[in-house]
């Protein structure tokens, strides 16, 4: 499943053009990235938790050369879902 | 933020309605988990890819019911975001770059083998090509200049005897070829022998003498050089010097080898005939030490079985009633006397005589309550230094006690056996473990064994 497939269902099921859904589509997902950004995190019921985590600095070794590397710390992009994400509809 | 806040600014951000973003936004969210749930992957460009996964059905132990529980498969989901996402939002520590705490030992020393080892191997093959020519060089120059020398010379005595016969006639020109064409096939053969080492030396000159030859002998005396004496007394000796010492070599290598050969057949036989008298000494050797065992066997009979009786010599029927083992004793004897000759025989015996011995000393067993009193001494010798002690059990089983003991002392505790008469019971082993000096040993021994022998039986007391 790809954007233009979901483009396509959506259009035919609510009478947009598939430009329009496809400009709303996309600025969705911007604004998800902006706002974990900005805030954090955002959370949609019966979905999941989009978050933005910070993860420390921590030892490993190069593989190619065997030295022992202290890595920098990073800021990752993470997805929860939600417990009740597939009890919806059963 | 709330979904609402959220839908407000996508709408002003597009341009379109509220209800149409949610609608739009409502419907990504079904389709997505309709094909997550379906098994699908849901790949959105630029943000990342939502990937269904499913747990296998398990089983584990739960510690609070002590059972076995078992857990169904469960539906998950997980989201891997694209590459230009995870830079995005790892702008504050991507100028970041690893830090090096320990460069790696082995793997560099070996990486540094690898990258030298081609260098060297490359001026190895360098050597190896460079080497061999010139080497090659010098001695195709040196085969030239000794081939010339030679050349002159042996040509020049043909061409002695032409300026001597007058070069005119075709016959003697012809025998004369004849003769330095055996000459050149003598001297190739005699090359050959000397310049044996090198090969490249031999064959190339072949072909220069042979076309000096031709040439040489068509144009009637064009060879120019003129002989020298000293030279070719040198070389000749050389000549007749070399081959003999490779003559001498060869005699001697075929001289070795046949004396190695008669050697090898010596030996052989002379193993062979030193290994017969020794067995025959073995044989020789064997039976003396039988003969000094036949008299120890009935002595030792007489000693363990009853010597009276046997000095009398009594009636069969007598020894049955008293012992099994005292028939075969007599009939063994007999089968001793006459096997004396035959070796297969000799070992028959041996083993009876061994079979008896083993089956008479155990009836000697030492009695138990000696050990008993030895055991109990000891131990007080080497524990006689407190007067507490802990009594773990007593018994009227001597074999019970002892073995009680015996595991306790395997398991690090002092224990021993004592015997004593109780009015009521009558003759008791009482199994103790200690003589301690320190109350706190005491203790940590006292609450140990309980916790061993699981028993509260158990009682501290004093000497």
């Amino acid at each position: 499943m790809t954007k233009d497939d979901l483009k396509k269902i959506i259009s035919s099921e609510t009478n947009l053009t598939q430009k329009k859904v496809e400009e709303i589509i996309e600025c969705i997902l911007d604004t998800i990235i902006e706002v974990v950004k900005v805030d954090g995190s955002i959370t949609f019921n019966n979905f999941g938790k989009f978050e933005r985590k910070f993860k420390k600095e921590k030892r490993g070794i190069n593989p190619q050369t065997g030295d022992l590397v202290l890595l920098p710390p990073k800021e990752v992009f993470i997805f929860k879902p939600s417990k009740n994400i597939f009890k919806t509809e059963e | 933020m709330n979904k609402i806040e959220f839908i407000e600014k996508v709408s002003t951000k597009t341009g379109a309605s509220i209800k149409e973003v949610e609608l739009v936004f409502q419907k990504l969210i079904e389709h997505i988990i309709v094909a997550l749930r379906d098994g699908e992957k849901v790949f959105l460009s630029n943000f990342g890819t939502f990937l269904p996964k499913i747990t296998k059905a398990t089983k584990r132990y739960s510690a609070l019911l002590g059972k076995e529980i078992e857990i169904p498969e469960k539906f998950t989901v997980r989201f891997s975001p694209s590459s230009k996402l995870a830079k995005e939002i790892n702008i504050k520590y991507a100028a970041e770059e690893p830090k090096i705490l320990k460069p790696g030992s082995e793997r560099e020393i070996e990486k540094k083998i690898s990258i030298i080892s081609p260098e060297m191997e490359k001026e190895r093959v360098t050597e190896a090509e460079m080497g061999p020519e010139e080497i090659s060089l010098e001695e195709e120059k040196v085969g030239l200049f000794d081939f010339e020398g030679e050349v002159s010379d042996e040509l020049s005595i043909g061409e002695e005897i032409l300026s001597s016969i007058d070069s005119t006639e075709k016959d003697a020109e012809k025998g004369l070829l004849e003769e330095l064409k055996i000459s050149e096939k003598d001297f190739t053969t005699k090359n050959e022998e000397v310049t044996k080492m090198p090969d490249k030396g031999t064959e190339k000159p072949k072909f220069t003498f042979g076309e000096d030859l031709t040439s040489g002998s068509v144009g009637s005396g064009s060879y120019t050089p003129p002989p020298n004496l000293s030279s070719m007394t040198s070389s000749d000796l050389i000549r007749r010097e070399g081959s003999p010492a490779l003559w001498i070599t060869l005699v001697l290598l075929f001289l070795g080898i046949i004396g190695v050969g008669i050697y090898w057949a010596l030996s052989t036989d002379v193993t062979q005939i030193k290994k017969e008298p020794v067995i025959e000494r073995k044989k020789e050797t064997a039976p003396p030490v039988v003969v000094e065992k036949r008299p120890v066997s009935p002595d030792q009979k007489k000693i363990i079985i009853a010597p009276d009786e046997f000095a009398q010599t009594p009636s069969e029927s007598e020894l049955k009633e008293k012992r099994g083992m005292i028939i075969e004793q007599p009939e063994t004897e007999k089968v001793e006397e006459k096997a004396t000759k035959s070796q297969d025989l000799t070992k028959k015996e041996t083993t009876t005589t061994s079979k008896l011995i083993s089956t008479v000393e155990p009836k000697k067993t030492p009695i138990k309550r000696k050990v008993v009193k030895e055991r109990v001494a000891s131990t007080r010798k080497a524990q006689a230094q407190g007067d507490f002690y802990i009594q773990v059990s007593s018994t009227k089983d001597e074999k019970f006690a002892l073995s009680f003991a015996r595991n306790l002392r395997n398991k690090g505790y002092r224990s021993f056996v004592e015997s004593a008469n109780v009015p009521e019971f009558g003759l008791m082993y009482r199994v103790k473990v200690g003589y301690y000096l320190n109350e706190t040993d005491l203790e940590k021994d006292y609450h140990n064994l309980r916790l061993l022998l699981k028993r509260e039986d158990i009682y501290v007391n004093r000497k």
